[in-house]
């Protein structure tokens, strides 16, 4: 029985889409927590410097949003959570997210959600179909850890600085800060307001030179809509979390609005439009700290060592959660879960690089003319020439894409883990995947509409199948 | 030490550093009380000489050193003064300053963009007072407008930058090349980039198909040949395909008898070039991708004389419009090897 069910139009997606990208660049995995009037997904950093939250509302951002407390033994519980791998996510609605032009025969009508979870046989999967144009369903089962999210907490009461800015003006900000720099340093004085984004990392000799951009931005207060800041402090966050919230916040034109108190204390981001509640909290620097230090181990230090009232971002999980165990997947998703951050590191060597900030032809209006002049990058393009194929055919292609893809992610589960323990086993071979061939009975067909893609994407090994079925040489089809 | 100066023409100092950083990331660059000159000479491929008046790009230029004709020679990095720039696209005015920060030399680019017109929608303060103009607000315009006029946003960009001493930079000369056999006026660039660029990626995709894939590290060869009758000849050749673009009608500027050393013009190479007809050609071999990225000096809008020293060399004259008539020409030369058979 479906604990959560939720339906998001095709707008929506997008800015579930939106919201999952920048969680991405926070943590690797998406913390759901569903209770009877909305649907919260959170991200902490692995350091926990950074925390990033988006409130979905039930009755403003789906369409249908229908929550149904499980009952163990006889409490309701108020609250469902659990942990999703956000890659898997991404996967399943990039491309779909609303690009009438390029995708109009496979155009997304509508995304239905359930989540299942329960004891003895319901199989615990977040199950997403995506219902297409022409009768196109493509269903996506994805596994999840059951575990409490972990809440940073934030105490409005004592912050008592605070501003609010427009995003897009401060997206015209970031856009001025270069690649490299670690640190934005927030001060004001006499009126004027500065962003500093730098680094202070000392290079010497030839290094010099690939010293990043010091950029200053000095702005008059007018340009906020609210401005209530202590004169002459200084406060300091990294500049890469404080790019990944614009790159967001930018999208649409919503005013941001930053609570703080003082250095070594949380900044508070929170905006909001359409049924979104999005909230950042991250963690300032000490002013004074050691020249070398970053955000990241500063903070990571200070939960060690600080007693609990001086954490940087203070931690809960649901109290109720913690206490009454939900009963595993059916698979060992649990240990997988358990050794994941080690295989991130095997699988990958480095983590990946912080996005570059969202860069609006808005202000730059001249590049998209001037690019013509660029050196052609050949290596980049050396797929896209001399082939036959017609515009025509690429859309053909498209229609198909998504399921042969996620085919091949099934049996790359499936083959690429020869070494696996029998119960792992049985689970990813019970639903095979339907690949119909052009001559295949009506009655082969599993159920309707046109076709049916059933995909698990096991948590634990996502990873590896999702950046391994992009190759082209994937040759091996055999279902064990 | 001082060097200051308000830049002029901020769209053309970002397309130039534009094209000087597909050739290289750091430049050498001089300057003093007649020029500004930027020198990229990478491990391979095209050097660049640039020289350019000063009024060009900037304006209100001060100089000092103590070095003669106020010389201050920089190392500069220029992936992060394009970025730099980018962010004065649509400034009111910006300047640059040499200064040091935190003991590093830096090259200061201050940005001053006024945010009168553009208001803050999402702010709501602007939305707000004229909502009603035929109230009391409409008397209150003086109060709004010294509001809109402090609404000044300074970015500031620090470059970081290596001075050089004079010792380290005497011994870099410009390239000698001997006298070219042909000079010609090259077509619109935009055009020949695509072409060249398509003959490079023909090569690559040829090359790769019946040597799987394991040279496409080498770049193909492109031929270039000009004669002295207006034709210019772009051609690739390899094992499976060959093929020729040719341009005619355009121009062999007349050299000025003035520059030639003895004056004497009838025994010049170009001149034996012309009198052999039009099927006499000098050529050059170039690496495609290279030549890609000489090209890309094409969105300066400048007029372009290619000279060519047969199996020897490639000279790319690259004239800039100037601000005044009679100033100092801005100049872009390009030195491009021919590579051998």
């Amino acid at each position: 029985m479906a604990v959560l069910t939720f339906t998001i139009n095709p707008d929506a997606l997008g800015k579930l889409h939106d919201a999952l990208v920048c969680l991405g660049k926070f943590s690797e995995a998406v913390c759901l927590e569903a209770s009877s009037d909305r649907l919260v997904l959170t991200a902490l950093n692995s350091s926990k410097s950074a925390y990033a939250s988006f409130t979905l509302l039930g009755n403003r951002f789906f369409s249908k949003y229908h929550y149904r407390p499980l009952r163990s033994s006889n409490q309701a519980k108020e609250k469902f959570t659990c942990k999703i791998y956000n890659k898997a996510l991404l996967s399943v609605f990039k491309g779909r997210v609303a690009d009438p032009s390029r995708e109009k025969d496979t155009a997304v009508e509508r995304c239905d959600v359930s989540v299942e979870d329960g004891e003895g046989k319901t199989k615990s999967r977040f199950v997403i179909k995506i219902v297409c144009r022409h009768g196109v369903l493509k269903t996506y089962r994805l596994t999840f850890e059951s575990v409490a999210p972990m809440h940073a907490l934030f105490v409005k009461e004592s912050a008592n600085n605070s501003w609010s800015i427009s995003s897009k003006t401060l997206r015209e900000f970031v856009e001025h800060f270069g690649p490299g720099t670690e640190q934005l340093d927030i001060y004001s004085e006499d009126g004027r307001v500065s962003f500093t984004s730098y680094t202070e990392k000392i290079m010497s000799g030839n290094e010099i030179l690939k010293q990043p951009l010091h950029t200053t931005i000095a702005v008059d207060t007018l340009e906020f809509g609210e401005f209530a800041v202590e004169e002459k402090l200084h406060i300091v966050i990294s500049v890469k979390d404080f790019k990944s919230i614009i790159a967001h916040a930018g999208i649409t034109n919503t005013m941001v609005k930053a609570l703080y108190s003082r250095p070594t204390s949380p900044m508070q981001l929170t905006y909001s439009e359409d049924g979104i509640l999005s909230e950042f909290i991250l963690m300032t620097i000490g002013e004074s700290r050691g020249a070398s230090a970053t955000p990241a181990p500063n903070a990571s230090r200070a939960n060690s060592k600080r007693p609990a009232s001086r954490q940087p971002l203070e931690a809960i999980s649901s109290p109720k959660r913690a206490a009454t165990s939900m009963p595993p997947p059916p698979t060992t998703a649990a240990p997988n879960l358990g050794r994941e951050p080690t295989r991130a590191r095997v699988s990958r060597p480095s983590p990946p690089p912080p996005q570059p900030s969202l860069q609006s032809e808005a202000l730059f209006v001249t590049e998209a003319e001037d690019r013509r002049w660029d050196p052609t990058n050949f290596d980049e393009e050396e797929d896209e020439m001399l082939l036959w194929d017609t515009p025509g055919d690429k859309e053909t292609v498209t229609m198909n894409s998504g399921h042969l893809q996620t085919s091949e992610n099934q049996n790359r589960s499936t083959n690429g883990h020869p070494g696996l323990s029998a119960e792992d086993g049985e689970q990813s071979y019970t639903i095979p995947t339907q690949r119909l061939a052009p001559t295949q009975n009506v009655s082969e067909v599993r159920s309707s509409p046109l076709f049916v893609a059933d995909i698990i994407l096991i948590s634990g090994r996502s990873e590896v199948c999702l950046i391994e079925a992009k190759k082209p040489e994937y040759s091996d089809q055999t279902t064990k | 030490m001082r060097f200051k100066t308000s830049v002029r023409n901020i769209q053309t100092f970002s397309k130039l550093t534009a094209s000087l950083s597909s050739l290289g990331k750091v430049a050498w660059v001089r300057l003093d009380d007649d020029a500004v000159r930027f020198t990229i000479i990478p491990e391979t491929g095209t050097q660049v000489w640039a020289s350019l008046s000063i009024e060009s790009i900037f304006e209100d230029y001060t100089i000092q050193s103590a070095a003669p004709n106020n010389t201050i020679n920089l190392e500069l990095p220029l992936p992060p003064l394009h970025r730099a720039l980018k962010s004065a696209i649509n400034a009111t005015s910006a300047s640059i300053r040499l200064t040091k920060k935190d003991g590093i030399p830096v090259l200061s680019l201050t940005i001053i963009t006024n945010t009168m017109s553009s208001g803050n929608s999402a702010n709501g303060f602007l939305n707000g007072a004229n909502a009603d103009p035929f109230g009391d607000n409409a008397f209150r315009e003086e109060a709004l407008d010294a509001n809109m006029r402090d609404r000044e946003t300074v970015v500031t960009q620090d470059i970081p930058i290596r001075v050089l001493t004079a010792v380290s930079v005497e011994g870099i000369h410009e390239p000698r090349v001997r006298e070219p056999d042909a000079h010609i006026i090259l077509p619109s660039l935009i055009q020949l980039k695509a072409i060249s660029d398509r003959f490079t990626k023909l090569a690559m995709a040829t090359t790769t198909s019946t040597k799987s894939g394991s040279s496409s590290a080498v770049a193909p060869k492109l031929e270039l040949a000009a004669n002295m009758h207006g034709s210019l000849k772009l051609s690739i050749a390899t094992d499976s395909l060959n093929i020729s673009s040719v341009w005619t009608g355009l121009t062999n500027p007349e050299l000025d008898p003035g520059q030639i050393e003895d004056g004497d013009l009838e025994n010049l190479p170009s001149a034996k070039l012309k009198a052999a007809g039009p099927d006499a050609w000098s050529t050059v071999r170039i690496d495609g991708r290279d030549w890609g990225k000489v090209l890309s000096v094409g969105r300066l809008g400048g007029r372009v004389i290619a000279c060519f020293a047969d199996e020897h060399a490639l000279i790319l004259y690259v004239y800039l419009s100037n601000y005044d008539d009679g100033a100092d020409e801005s100049v872009l030369t390009y030195y491009i090897s021919s590579f051998s058979v």
